[in-house]
């Protein structure tokens, strides 16, 4: 079904020319932080040099708690953290992209409150690279239909 | 406070009427005298000014004017206000003063702008109203001509 | 003759001696000094304006009647409807008759006969206020949802007020709620008065009647006080204050009452339950502070366990208080923060529970790459006390290398790196609970060194009229054997193989537990886009050469050679359907282990959502933590018309003995139900919920509460 390797070309394919050194706004908070280096790592290798395009991100961190059992107890949190992205270009300031991204984490709510804490620390930094993951794959796909293929 | 001075308001019109115009044509057979080029007439402190007049009158021994028809940048003055148009006509029997056509009145600090403007010299009532020129007899509204201005607010020792 | 120059139309610029006249005709009668206008009359003066059909003039008195269909107009934009109307020739005070008062944000006021004063305030006579519209859309006249009736009202444009006498509010006509001295502001800016009273009955409390009122302090700062009066308990008096400013936010917020606590084992009040001071405490805010500092913190505080459930403030059963120092630009971060619990579980002694300060987290990226790779220095501190339990120090110092390259044919490989050196004191492990947590007392340390490469390799092509991407993921990661056992178990205890930590470094959370020897974890993401569907798929696996069941507990996913599969798949089309699947399966026979799923179909005012969790891990009884369950959430709403919808939820606990040997459940018993009806037609919302709990801990016992909800728009809403 007319499989091909999404970077083929490497450095110098389609998805890296096209994209270019995408430059990321810095985004609020702990979690932006994280966010933001992990797109950093994963759009840094594609080694473009020119800055063509901005990206700019919105995060929306959620812990809900659920698995209440019989004394009312809360025994399972989830964690979400949704990204509202948009690609700027930065020859005429169009957002080319305007979209949003998001995964979750299971978390089990033990009997150290500090634990539980520790854990949604954990499940955040795992979310930030997945969202990131998502983002590039989007931003790559943008690629390839700017260049017809 | 002080009443407002008598305006247009208790003019003797059957005072007489002295005329000067840089051309008088008579027309005896019409029993009118049509006056141009800068006509002035005046009637016990009331002047009426224009660019024509027509003067009707009726030869009983003396001259008696019956009405004076005046066109062509129409001023009326009388201490201190006036009123102006594009035509004017002075009923001296009715003592009514009819001035038809982008009608200015200003009184003392009220200005008034309009249509049509009557004043009748007995009641000292005046009128102001959208009428456009010629006298709309049956007071039929026409194209809603407005009239608009400002009134002073009197000053009134506080109640 | 010049003509003396006059504005030739319309009305000139207000002096404000003069007023402006325009109308059809005007009358001047000289000797009595009356002007009488007729049609389509207008006047001005100093920015108000009256229009009438007709408009007399006493200039000598000042006296200024007008007559059909007049409206005046302030220069606040309130605007007078009436028949008749006297003023004087300010234009501002004077009589009205049969008047409709609308204001400028839309509220209206009705009456019969009002006074209006120079200052622009009105006195009316029988009149009736509401802000809500009068008309329908095609314009034709509605009766308001809401209406005020009163003997007299006082409206003041400067303070934007109305105060009544003798008022009742009217809802679809029929009088509800007497208000005596009933007093509110009606501009959309919030302005201090009473908010609207709620009601809600329930068995515990009975009949209970809050009544807030809002003070404005100022432009960046309010306060509610809400008193709650119920029938069977004493009242219950609650304060928020608010501050914001253009460094930051807080609130603080308070619950204060007298009753009598019921111990949360026993059943119904003891006879000698005696009645004592009983209370909540809560603040939160946030400030930055220079250049890249901020502060935040949240402090959460009830004077016993069940009082929050009680009154029905919060389902918490554990309050966290933190405050937290944080300075992050672009390469580095800092935090130093503090924690601080109260249980709420009828289990939890409190002196188990752990005081953790100071946490210090510090990293840095280094900007310029170290050996064509991206290095990142990591220092962590942290101090755990524990009132009557174990106490932990750590404090370990890390660095990590990666090096990510693209190959030609598209392959994504990474080379990590990865050095840390953990150092540990504890004392007092025995009073750990769990053994396999304490660790050994006093001090001991640790070095890890890991090694990983990690290949992706995304494949792309068109399929199902859309695009679809695959891409398969290895991984191995090689860790010299090291001390776990050994040391205290703080913050790896709520272990769980998901598909988002299957190709983390260290699948425990947090540090005290890493994993060591040689692993290989793969899986493959297929994504597929599609013009209003999207789905996405991921499975994965691991492989270790030897078992981890010496510090990894059976039923967890990762203590046997193979792993579980892990996997997570979410369909979404349009925004009509999102369903999420995320999901662990036994390597050996593919019994479900993790089971979640949540579905959502329907629109934002229609919907359905679903949620089910089942837990079914079979992990050791030593470890009280991780216990298996089953639950399923419902949730729904339903938009009748343009203003009536119904909602409902539920929520079931479907845990047996299959998942908890130690639980008595039957494997059906319901938690709590909720349902709704509710109004809204943008100017009033009215709601009744039924809610009904099957649990009941200590003093907050099972049973219904009903909550009724009324709000009037911009009527101190």
């Amino acid at each position: 079904c007319g499989l091909q390797p999404l970077y083929s070309g490497g450095t110098n394919g389609v998805v890296a020319s096209q994209l270019g050194n995408v430059q990321v706004e810095p985004i609020a908070g702990k979690a932006g932080w994280l966010m933001r280096n992990a797109l950093n790592d994963q759009l840094g290798t594609f080694q473009g040099s020119e800055t063509k395009y901005r990206l700019v991100i919105e995060l929306d961190d959620k812990i809900a708690g659920f698995g209440v059992r019989s004394n009312d107890r809360i025994t399972r949190e989830r964690r979400t953290l949704r990204a509202r992205y948009q690609l700027v270009r930065l020859s005429d300031s169009a957002v080319v992209i305007d979209a949003t991204a998001g995964s979750d984490a299971g978390i089990d709510v033990v009997s150290s409150e500090f634990a539980t804490v520790a854990a949604e620390d954990t499940a955040l930094e795992n979310l930030t690279t997945r969202v990131a993951d998502q983002i590039v794959k989007r931003l790559s796909l943008f690629a390839l239909e700017q260049d017809g293929s | 406070g002080a009443a407002p001075a008598q305006v247009f308001g208790g003019h003797n019109a059957n005072a007489p009427v002295n005329f000067d115009a840089g051309r008088i044509e008579v027309q005896d057979r019409a029993d009118r005298v049509v006056l141009s080029g800068a006509v002035r007439v005046e009637q016990a402190g009331l002047v009426l000014n224009s660019a024509r007049m027509t003067v009707a009158y009726r030869n009983t021994g003396g001259i008696e004017v019956d009405r004076i028809d005046a066109s062509g940048g129409v001023r009326i003055v009388k201490n201190g206000d006036t009123a102006s148009g594009n035509a004017a006509i002075y009923d001296l029997n009715r003592r009514l003063i009819t001035v038809v056509g982008n009608v200015q009145l200003t009184q003392g600090t009220n200005r008034l702008s309009g249509g049509r403007l009557i004043i009748d010299l007995a009641s000292g009532q005046s009128t102001i109203d959208g009428q456009a020129a010629g006298r709309g007899a049956s007071g039929v509204r026409n194209s809603g001509g407005r009239v608009s201005g400002t009134f002073t607010v009197p000053q009134r020792d506080p109640q | 003759q010049g003509q003396p120059d006059i504005p030739d139309s319309g009305i000139t610029a207000s002096d404000p001696e003069e007023i402006e006249f325009s109308a059809d005709t005007i009358n001047y009668d000289f000797e009595n000094d009356v002007v009488v206008a007729r049609g389509n009359v207008e006047l001005a003066r100093e920015g108000y304006r009256l229009r009438a059909d007709n408009v007399t003039w006493n200039r000598k008195t000042g006296r200024v009647t007008a007559e059909g269909d007049v409206r005046t107009t302030g220069p606040d934009g309130d605007i007078v409807y009436s028949n008749t109307i006297t003023l004087t020739d300010s234009l501002r005070d004077g009589m009205v008759e049969n008047l409709l008062l609308v204001l400028e944000d839309g509220g209206r006021l009705a009456a019969l006969k009002g006074e209006r004063f120079d200052d622009g305030s009105m006195a009316l006579d029988i009149a009736a206020y509401t802000a809500c519209a009068v008309t329908t859309e095609e314009g034709c006249p509605k009766e308001p949802s809401w209406q005020i009736k009163a003997v007299k009202v006082r409206y003041d444009p400067i303070k934007k007020r109305v105060s009544y006498d003798g008022a009742r509010i009217e809802i679809f006509g029929l009088p509800v709620i007497p208000l005596p001295g009933l007093s509110h502001p009606i501009s959309n800016e919030n302005r201090s008065g009473i908010l609207v009273p709620n009601l809600r009955i329930d068995s515990t409390n009975g009949v209970a009647v809050s009544l807030p009122y809002y003070f404005n302090i100022a432009p960046n700062q309010d306060a509610t006080v809400t008193a709650q009066v119920f029938t069977e308990v004493a009242p219950l008096v609650s304060g928020t204050f608010r501050h914001l400013d253009d460094k930051g936010a807080f609130q603080i917020t308070g619950y204060a009452t007298y009753s009598s606590r019921i111990p949360t084992g026993a059943t119904g009040p003891l006879p000698n339950a005696e009645k004592d001071f009983r209370g909540y405490f809560e603040t939160s805010g946030r400030f930055k502070l220079g250049n890249n500092w901020t502060v935040s913190q949240s402090a959460r505080l009830v004077s016993d366990r069940t009082f929050l459930r009680r009154y029905d403030i919060s389902d918490d059963d554990s309050l966290r208080s933190t405050i937290n120092l944080e300075r992050i630009d672009n390469s580095s971060y800092f935090s130093l923060a503090g924690w601080a619990f109260q249980t709420l579980r009828t289990s939890d002694p409190q002196n188990q529970v752990p005081i953790v300060l100071p946490m210090v987290d510090y990293r840095k990226r280094l900007s310029d790459p170290v050996l064509g790779g991206q290095a990142m220095l990591q220092f962590n501190s942290l101090a755990i006390e524990r009132t009557g339990g174990q106490d932990t120090q750590r404090a370990f110092a890390s660095a990590r290398w990666d090096l990510r390259r693209l190959t030609k044919t598209g392959q994504e490989i990474t080379f990590t790196a990865y050095a840390r050196g953990d150092v540990y004191h504890s004392d007092d492990n025995v009073q750990n609970p769990v053994t396999v947590y304490q660790g050994n007392s006093g001090w001991e340390a640790r070095g890890i060194v890991s090694a990983a490469v990690d290949i992706k390799w995304p494949f792309i092509g068109k399929a199902f009229g859309g695009t679809q991407t695959i891409t398969p993921r290895f991984q191995i990661v090689a860790t010299p054997n090291l001390a776990n056992l050994s040391l205290p178990n703080e913050d790896s205890r709520a272990v769980d193989l998901e598909d988002t930590n299957l190709f983390s470094l260290n699948r425990f959370p947090g540090y005290d537990r890493y994993e060591d020897n040689v692993r290989a974890s793969y899986g493959v993401e297929w994504n597929l886009v599609r013009p209003n569907l999207s789905i996405n798929t991921i499975v994965g696996q691991s492989y270790r050469l030897e078992n981890n069941n010496n510090i990894v507990p059976e039923g967890t996913g990762l203590s046997d050679r193979f792993s579980d599969i892990v996997g997570r798949s979410n369909v979404r089309f349009k925004d009509i359907v999102k369903f999420t699947h995320r999901f662990r399966l036994d390597k050996d026979n593919l019994a479900v282990r993790r089971n979640e799923i949540d579905l959502t179909v329907g629109s934002k005012s229609t919907y359905v959502q679903a949620g089910y969790l089942r837990l079914n891990r079979d992990i050791g009884a030593e470890l009280e933590d991780l216990r298996d369950r089953e639950e399923i959430r419902i949730g729904g709403r339903y938009q009748i018309d343009k203003y009536w919808s119904v909602f409902g939820s539920a929520i079931v606990d479907l845990t047996d003995e299959r998942e908890d040997p130690t639980s008595s459940a039957d494997g059906f018993e319901p938690v709590r139900h909720r349902l709704g009806v509710a109004y809204d037609d943008g100017c009033l919302s009215l709601g009744v919920t039924w809610r009904y709990d099957y649990e009941d801990t200590g003093d907050a016992e099972r049973g219904s509460t009903f909550l009724f909800r009324l709000a009037l728009r911009n009527l101190g809403v």
